[in-house]
């Protein structure tokens, strides 16, 4: 599969209170069904970009915008997020401001979407009944979404915008205000996904998972795609990180101190399996 | 832990299932009846009915306290000013100390504060035995905007969401020090600080959810549908025709009473 999902093209946005910020993406194309990871500091674009990609830029936003993003044949400018929103799935950080109160149980806060498309009701309980059994969310259906934990929130904020069956799941810092245990959560549900043929564009600080999980990395900063490239050949390069204000994994820490008291001269390792195997190759004595 | 009092509570009774619209006409009959007829004996009969509904309802504990800790003060706040300085007062009735209670006043204050009283029960008891998600399809079932519906709808869910956040503010800041409890100047201080991160952090959430709303299809152009059934059955149409007729019968009676 080579077909492209989603395209930008001498894409330009700035918000009408900011001059400071501009988002400016020259051409980014990105395949259908691949799953990427999106890097930067705090207020590199990011958040800016899922909006783009959603068409919260432009439609939600105040500012000006050049150029386009395509997601499949819809031009995002000249459509609604009605439209998108069976093309798109945002989900963010704060789980509370996604739950609608639209309805007093998980089933019905799910079910919101479809009530406003106008989905009939038989279609609906089909619908809804099969998303909560995707996510796993059979036991909290009947409960209030505002009495369930940030990571079980999450996980129905996911739910709700995957009942419209979106083919892109855009996913900004979703596990920013989680414990540990409710990221590793996410980041299997999000897995199994990309699975089952979901294109996934992940923001995130975890690099460990993103690692693991995705196909390729887009680094951001001040608006700008500063690098795109295969994971290990962005986390491996701790130079480029900390000139973008990023800190690299401690394993890849640990491969520039070895190298810097003359240890080590080959690529960094990015994950403790890998350093597992380079170390004890290099290194007889770990044998 | 604060009392929420504002919030729908689940239980299982035939007022619970009534449709919403069943309530309001309810609220809308009350309402007319007492303002039209002027009467302090029907207005006791529909403040006594309201009672009994909750009882009903199975919510009356609930029910009373909500009502005691909203109403009381504001009745004996009406007693003691139109008792005193209401310029109809001429008996006097009692003194307390060297204040004189004159009837007149108290009368005028029993009259419109029983009113008010009975008016806002209602409106209590329609929020507390009302499933909030039963709002938005009743409304458009009868033609009223969806939206409107949709406002009545989360604004009910979002006040105990405020409730809870003041809370986790007022912990935090009585865990960095802030006395929450003690004299009445004390507490009037503690809670200034609580008021900026308590509305700054509604109105981030609110534009949040704005977001999360309409990345969800809340302004699509087409016919919406509901997840859940609400229909206007038979028990809504008994309901309503015996409160029609009960009222019908105090307006007729009116003034005999
Ligand atoms: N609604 C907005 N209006 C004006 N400026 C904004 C708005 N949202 C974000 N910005 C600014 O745009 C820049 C990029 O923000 P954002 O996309 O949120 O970055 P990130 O998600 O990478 O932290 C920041 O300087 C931020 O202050
Ligand atoms: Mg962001």
């Amino acid at each position: 599969m080579n077909q492209t999902i989603i395209e930008f093209n001498n894409f330009k946005w700035h918000y009408s209170n900011n001059r400071k910020f501009r988002l400016d993406i020259q051409e980014l194309k990105i395949r259908k069904g691949s799953f990427v990871g999106i890097i930067g500091p705090t207020g590199a674009g990011k958040t800016t970009f899922c909006y783009s990609i959603m068409g919260v830029v432009p439609h939600l936003q105040n500012g000006k915008m050049e150029g386009s993003v395509r997601i499949e044949e819809i031009e995002t400018k000249n459509s609604s997020l009605n439209v998108l929103s069976q093309k798109v799935g945002l989900v963010v950080q704060n789980p509370l401001s996604q739950m609608s109160g639209a309805g007093l149980n998980v089933e019905e806060e799910i079910a919101f979407g479809l009530e406003n498309h106008g989905y009939s009701r038989q279609e609906m309980i089909k619908k809804v009944k099969k998303i909560i059994e995707l996510i796993g969310l059979k036991e909290y259906a009947r409960r209030s979404p505002f009495e369930l934990s940030g990571g079980q929130q999450q996980k129905v904020a996911i739910a709700s915008i995957l009942v419209l069956e979106p083919e892109i799941l855009v996913l900004d810092e979703p596990t920013g205000y989680l414990d540990p245990l409710s990221t590793d959560m996410i980041f299997t549900l999000v897995k199994e996904l990309k699975k089952q043929g979901k294109t996934i564009i992940f923001v995130s600080h975890k690099f460990e998972y993103l690692n693991e999980l995705c196909d390729e990395i887009i680094l951001i900063n001040k608006g700008k795609i500063i690098k795109k490239g295969a994971p290990t050949e962005i986390f491996s390069d701790i130079s480029l990180l900390s000139k973008n204000n990023l800190g690299a994994m401690d394993v890849t820490n640990l491969f520039a101190r070895l190298k810097k008291a003359g240890k080590w001269k080959k690529r960094f390792a990015v994950s403790v399996e890998e350093s597992e195997k380079e170390l004890r190759s290099e290194f007889p004595w770990m044998r | 832990m604060a009392l929420m009092i504002t919030s729908f509570i689940q239980k299982d009774s035939f007022i619970q299932e009534l449709n919403p619209i069943s309530k309001i006409f309810l609220i809308l009959l009350v309402i007319t009846s007492i303002i039209i007829l002027d009467n302090l004996y029907i207005t006791y009969f529909f403040l006594i009915n309201v009672f009994f509904l909750a009882y009903l309802a199975k919510i009356e504990k609930e029910f009373v306290k909500g009502i005691t800790i909203v109403m009381l003060p504001i009745a004996v706040w009406f007693l003691i000013i139109h008792g005193i300085v209401n310029p109809a007062g001429k008996t006097i009735l009692f003194k307390i100390w060297f204040i004189p209670f004159r009837k007149e006043g108290l009368l005028f204050a029993l009259n419109f504060g029983s009113k008010l009283v009975t008016i806002i029960s209602y409106f209590y008891f329609f929020i507390i035995t009302t499933y909030p998600g039963d709002i938005v399809g009743s409304f458009s079932k009868i033609g009223l905007p969806y939206k409107a519906g949709f406002l009545i709808n989360s604004s009910l869910q979002m006040l105990p969401l405020m409730q809870r956040r003041a809370e986790k503010i007022l912990e935090a800041q009585e865990a960095r020090g802030l006395k929450v409890k003690g004299k009445l100047k004390d507490r009037f201080k503690a809670y200034t600080p609580l008021i900026i991160p308590l509305i700054l952090g509604a109105l981030m959430e609110a534009y949040e959810r704005v977001l999360a709303i309409e990345i969800r299809g809340f302004s699509a152009k087409v016919k919406k549908t509901h997840y859940r059934e609400v229909n206007f059955e038979k028990k809504d149409l008994i309901f309503c025709f015996t409160y029609l007729f009960l009222t019908l019968i105090l307006i007729i009676g009116g003034g005999n009473f």
